[in-house]
């Protein structure tokens, strides 16, 4: 079982009870992914009321229409980075909304509320939303491989608590110079962290992690030596 | 007005090598965007490439990286009360006023360089070399005052600041707004705690939650280490569930 974490934009505009919209936005809108606050409309016609004596309609309900658009998956090269949930949604023959109306009215909704509980005159709620996609192949009787896609939503992406990749790369740099030795080079980070020679993430990280104050740069003639300083040491026992 | 937000774009970075041939026209549409030359002498496209007089086309003479910007979403109220980025305020067309934008071609070499490790891991005899490499790119971006020739505040300059890759095999999700509201009602109860019952009554005035919602919220917490259970001795020994640390955290993000 192969696992993916993918991302997709969701865009949801509010539009509150009285609210008046003309009757060319209704119809140009009345195909698009609703959610009524009204359980019984089921279209958009059923969630507005055309005003006397104008051509405009006004809601009758909360009324929230739905913008989805899946982000690229960088590990998928071909075809044109889409994600699977791109490729699922276009091999699906299914709309849109059909795709994903159960995550919305189930999932979706509850951050929307939360968006709204903090900031009750938000007209659009903009987040995006994570996905774990579990690709699981399996071969049947007469050996024939077949796979399916799990899909499921995990919440929504927390975009001030996120974990960078050349984070990661500062924490390897610092636990291969706790096993390396006191006083390294960078070239031996490089060799023991990756044996195709040294990088320029490395570097940069080296100089990130100088200027946090985690190693200390020792000029020794020609090659710049690094070693651990006393909190780096915190950070690779923690 | 000021302030600083946190943004997500998809950076898209183009590897041309000595040799390639590009189009002339897209190279001049593409002079002013962020580029990087392994050449030190090289300050601008014009000055990597060759055969100009055999246009359309144009030689590359040197390695260089082109990086555009795709899908930049702000999801994050904007100051202006707009979901602006960074990118549609300019920022990202103006090359200088990204900051930190040689950590961006650090990040594409690491990439590059993980495509031909694990080439040579798997003994894969291939002339094609990487192209295209693309990522999700996290930038601080902050609003500086740009004043007009009167000293008079005219508008804003956003600086980005790149932060880094995002780590799609280790993304962190918000708590739902039934979590958030556990853990107030944990914060409120202190050190002590509260039971599962406890907590389920202390939301009795909140909207409706089904007991299977209230469940699987609560499993979401302890699983994601922002509760945990302690239990206690006095009377009947019952579990009771406490804040860590990490759980006052994302409170105190989601106040």
């Amino acid at each position: 079982m192969i696992i993916h974490n993918e991302l997709v934009l969701v865009i949801a505009h509010i539009l509150n009870p009285e609210h008046i919209i003309s009757y060319a936005e209704v119809v140009k809108h009345e195909e698009a992914f609703w959610h009524f606050s009204d359980r019984s409309a089921q279209t958009l016609w059923d969630a507005v009321n055309q005003l006397p004596g104008a051509a405009n309609y006004e809601f009758l309900c909360r009324a929230i229409r739905f913008e989805v658009e899946p982000m690229t998956n960088p590990a998928f090269v071909y075809p044109d980075w889409k994600s699977n949930i791109d490729m699922a949604l276009r091999e699906s023959n299914c709309t849109v909304t059909k795709f994903f109306e159960v995550d919305a009215h189930e999932q979706w909704m509850s951050i929307i509320d939360r968006h709204l509980a903090d900031t009750p005159a938000l007209q659009i709620v903009r987040f995006y939303a994570v996905y774990h996609v579990a690709e699981i192949v399996q071969r049947d009787e007469e050996d024939c491989k077949d796979s399916r896609l799990e899909i499921d939503f995990a919440g929504e992406l927390d975009i001030a608590n996120m974990t960078l990749t050349s984070a990661k790369l500062e924490m390897d740099i610092l636990r291969a110079m706790g096993r390396i030795g006191h006083v390294v080079r960078a070239g031996e980070i490089s060799a023991y962290l990756d044996p195709v020679g040294m990088s320029m993430g490395i570097r940069t990280s080296l100089d990130t992690l100088c200027t946090a104050g985690l190693i200390v740069s020792q000029d020794y003639g020609t090659m710049a030596r690094f070693s651990l300083t006393e909190r780096g040491q915190q950070a690779v026992h923690a | 007005m000021s302030g600083k937000q946190r943004e997500l774009a998809v950076i898209t970075a183009h590897i041309y090598r000595p040799g390639d041939v590009a189009n002339f026209e897209d190279m001049l549409n593409a002079e002013t965007d962020l580029w990087h030359f392994s050449d030190p002498e090289a300050s601008c496209i014009w000055d990597v490439l060759v055969d100009e007089d055999a246009r359309p086309d144009v030689t590359f003479a040197s390695y260089a990286v082109h990086v555009t910007f795709e899908h930049v979403t702000n999801t994050q109220r904007w100051i202006t009360d707009e979901y602006k980025s960074f990118l549609h305020e300019g920022a990202a067309d103006d090359v200088a006023n990204i900051l930190n934008a040689d950590l961006i071609f650090g990040v594409v070499e690491l990439h590059i360089s993980a495509v031909e490790a694990e080439e040579r891991r798997h003994n894969y005899v291939t002339d094609e070399l990487v192209e295209v490499v693309k990522l999700f790119g996290l930038f601080d971006v902050e609003l500086h005052p740009r004043l007009d020739e009167f000293g008079m505040q005219e508008s804003y300059t956003p600086q980005a600041t790149f932060l880094g890759e995002l780590d799609l095999t280790r993304l962190k999700v918000k708590a739902t707004w039934l979590e958030v509201l556990m853990l107030r009602v944990l914060r409120d109860a202190g050190e002590i705690g509260l039971t599962a019952g406890g907590i389920g009554a202390a939301l009795i005035n909140k909207p409706d939650f089904t007991v299977d919602e209230c469940v699987e919220a609560m499993n979401a917490l302890e699983r994601d280490q922002l509760i945990e259970e302690r239990e206690t001795t006095g009377g009947f020994p019952r579990e009771r569930y406490v804040l860590t640390e990490y759980g006052q955290k994302v409170l105190h993000d989601h106040p």
